[in-house]
C-alpha cells in the first residue's frame, strides 16, 4: 500500500482540522453525560410534570438503565454520524477533483481508501472511547454498581459495529459520486444488516447479533456470545475496503 | 525512445466514443501542444495517460513504461485545468504532503519547496490556508506540486487560461526553462501560446486526431493561404464580394492603427492570387496594402477543424 503513511497522516490532521474529531466526539461526550443524569432524575422530572391528580410510579433508576440507554442511543446515532463523516470520504474527493491530484501521485488506491477508514476509525474510537468514560463515570457517581468490564466490552462492539457503517459507506462513497447516494445506501446497508439479524439462526452470524451480545454482556445475563458475527463483521468491513479500492480502480477520477 | 507514445488509445463512454484511435508520438525533451475545442478528447486523453481514466482499447506508454505501471507516477508530473487542494491546508503544507507522497523528506524535501515555492511567487502566502487563494495562486500551487518529483513528463491541462498576462507570460516562459530537464505535454486553447513556446502539435477534434506536426512544417505545409489588405476607406463592400467566392475560407475584418484590415484565409491561393486584385479594384477601394502573409497557427487550427466538423 504504497502512500499510506503520508495520506494517513494527511487524513488524521483533517480530522483535526475540521473539526470533525471534536463534533463527533462532542456529540458522544454530551451523550455520556446527559443519559445517566436524565436517568437518574427522571423519577423527580416526571413527579414535577404531575398534574396531581395522577400518581405514576417510577421504579427507581439503575445504573444498568443508565448505560443500556446510552448504549441504545449510541447505536442509533453513532451509525448515524459514522454514515454522515464517511458519505463524502471518496464522493466529495472525486467530485471536487482533490482525489485526482492526489491519484496521480505514486500511491495505490488501497491506500488512499484504507487511509480514510483508519482515519475516520480513529475519530470513531476516540469519540467512543471518551463517550463511554465519560457515561461510566457519570453513572458511577451518581448510581451503585456500574458495572466496568461488560461495558467495556459492550463499547468494543460498538466501536465494532460503527466500523462496519464507515466500511460500507466508504465504498458506497467509491461507487458513487454522489455524496447523498452514498450516505443513503451506507445507512440502509446497516438498517438491513440489522433487520436480517432477527432471523433465526442465521441472525447469529450477524452484525445486529453484536448488539444483542453487548446488552449480555453489560447486564451479565449469560450466552448470546457472538462471535461468529464478530469474525462476519471483520470480513465484511475488509470486503467493503476491498471493493473500495477496486471499483475506484476502473473508475474516472 | 519516445516520451509519450499511444497506439490506437481509445476510450468509449457507453455509445460515446471519447478518444477514438489515438496514435502518437512525442518525442523527448519538447513542449507538445495538443490542440482542439471542448470536448475534443484532450483532458480525457490525458487523464488515461495519467492512468486516472482507464482505456477501452489500445495502448499507451510514457518514458518507454507501459501507462498501468505504478511506478510510472513517480516520474510524471500533472497539472489539471482546474487544480482541487484541501482548503484547510496552507500551500507550504500541501506542497510537504505532495512531497511525502512521493516519498521524499528532509533537507532535500525542503529546499525543494522552498525553491518551488519561490518560483510560483508563493513564498510570502505560503503560510495561508488555500481556502484563501485566488484562482491564479491556485494554479501557480498546482505547478508547483507538478514539478515537486522533478518530472521527466508533465502534462499540463490548459497551464495558463486562469492567469493574468504577467502570470502567463512567466509561465510560459518557465515551461521553456523546463524543456531543458523535462518532455511537457501541454493542452490549450491559446493558441498564441502554442506558438510560442511548442515544439510540435497534435490537433484533436471529436475524439480524433486531425493533425500531428511540428509548428513549423504546419505552418510551412499551410502557408500561405492568408491575404492581408488594408485599405483607406471602409473594406466592407470589399468582404461582402469576397464572401460569396468559393476560394474564401474566412474573412477578417480588425483596426490596426486605425486602419482597416482585412485577413483573407483562402483554400486556393492561386485563385486568390488571380482573383483578389481585380475584387478590389472593381471595389474602387484605396488600397494601402496587399500582402500574402504566413497564416497563424489559430488559421491553420480553424481550418483543420472547420474541415473536419
Amino acid at each position: 500500500m504504497r502512500g499510506l503513511g503520508a495520506l494517513l497522516k494527511k487524513e488524521l490532521v483533517e480530522q483535526l482540522r475540521t473539526n470533525r474529531l471534536l463534533i463527533v466526539t462532542g456529540v458522544f461526550l454530551f451523550f455520556g453525560l446527559a443519559t445517566p443524569l436524565m436517568i437518574k432524575y427522571l423519577p423527580e422530572l416526571l413527579k414535577l410534570a404531575g398534574t396531581g391528580d395522577m400518581t405514576i410510579e417510577v421504579p427507581p433508576p439503575t445504573a444498568i438503565q443508565a448505560m443500556s440507554e446510552y448504549m441504545g442511543t449510541m447505536i442509533q446515532f453513532g451509525v448515524l454520524i459514522a454514515v454522515l463523516i464517511a458519505m463524502g470520504a471518496v464522493a466529495k474527493e472525486r467530485e471536487s477533483g482533490t482525489a485526482a491530484l492526489v491519484l496521480s501521485k505514486p500511491v495505490t488506491y488501497a491506500a488512499f481508501v484504507s487511509a480514510k477508514f483508519k482515519a475516520l476509525g480513529v475519530t470513531a474510537l476516540t469519540a467512543v472511547f471518551l463517550g463511554g468514560l465519560a457515561c461510566w463515570g457519570y453513572t458511577y457517581l451518581l448510581f451503585e454498581g456500574a458495572p466496568a468490564l461488560g461495558f467495556f466490552y459492550q463499547n468494543i462492539l460498538l466501536l465494532l459495529y460503527l466500523l462496519l457503517a464507515l466500511a460500507l459507506t466508504i465504498f458506497f462513497s467509491s461507487l458513487f459520486r454522489s455524496q447523498l447516494a452514498a450516505g443513503a445506501l451506507g445507512l440502509v446497508s446497516v438498517i438491513g444488516f440489522t433487520l436480517v439479524s432477527s432471523l433465526p439462526w442465521v441472525g447469529d452470524y450477524l452484525p445486529g447479533a453484536l448488539v444483542t451480545w453487548g446488552n449480555n454482556l453489560l447486564t451479565g445475563e449469560p450466552g448470546g456470545a457472538a462471535w461468529g458475527a464478530v469474525a462476519v463483521t471483520l470480513v465484511l468491513v475488509v470486503l467493503s475496503l476491498y471493493l473500495s479500492a477496486a471499483v475506484l480502480r476502473n473508475k474516472e477520477i | 525512445m519516445p516520451a509519450i507514445k499511444c497506439e490506437n488509445l481509445t476510450k468509449k463512454y457507453g455509445d460515446v466514443t471519447a478518444l477514438d484511435h489515438l496514435n502518437l508520438v512525442v518525442p523527448s525533451n519538447s513542449v507538445f501542444g495538443f490542440l482542439g475545442p471542448n470536448g475534443a478528447g484532450k483532458t480525457t486523453t490525458v487523464k488515461l495517460l495519467m492512468g486516472l481514466s482507464q482505456p477501452t482499447g489500445g495502448k499507451a506508454w510514457i518514458d518507454g513504461e507501459a501507462i498501468d505501471q505504478p511506478r510510472l507516477k513517480a516520474k510524471v508530473g500533472y497539472l489539471p485545468d482546474v487544480p482541487a487542494f484541501y482548503n484547510w491546508m496552507t500551500g507550504r503544507e500541501y506542497l510537504v504532503f505532495v512531497a511525502d507522497l512521493f516519498g521524499t523528506k528532509g533537507a532535500g524535501a525542503k529546499a525543494r519547496i522552498e525553491e518551488l515555492l519561490a518560483l510560483v511567487e508563493l513564498k510570502s502566502a505560503a503560510k495561508r490556508r488555500i481556502g484563501g487563494y485566488s484562482r491564479g495562486m491556485r494554479q501557480r500551487l498546482g505547478i508547483a506540486q507538478a514539478l515537486v518529483n522533478r518530472p521527466k513528463v508533465l502534462f499540463m491541462d490548459e497551464p495558463v487560461s486562469a492567469l493574468d498576462p504577467i502570470g502567463r507570460r512567466e509561465v510560459l516562459n518557465l515551461i521553456l526553462k523546463l524543456k531543458e530537464e523535462a518532455t511537457i505535454f501541454m493542452s490549450t486553447h491559446i493558441l498564441s501560446d502554442v506558438e510560442r513556446v511548442c515544439d510540435s502539435v497534435a490537433i484533436i477534434n471529436k475524439g480524433k486526431l486531425i493533425i500531428e506536426s511540428s509548428v513549423a512544417d504546419l505552418q510551412a505545409r499551410y502557408a500561405p493561404s492568408v491575404f492581408e489588405i488594408d485599405t483607406e476607406e471602409d473594406p466592407d463592400a470589399l468582404k461582402q464580394l469576397l464572401e460569396k467566392q468559393d476560394w474564401v475560407i474566412k474573412i477578417e475584418k480588425t483596426l490596426i492603427n486605425k486602419i482597416p484590415v482585412l485577413r483573407v484565409q483562402t483554400k486556393d491561393v492561386a485563385a486568390g492570387k488571380r482573383e483578389l486584385p481585380k475584387i478590389i479594384a472593381a471595389t474602387g477601394l484605396s488600397l494601402l496594402r496587399y500582402e500574402l502573409v504566413m497564416p497563424s497557427l489559430e488559421d491553420i487550427f480553424m481550418e483543420l477543424i472547420g474541415g473536419a466538423a
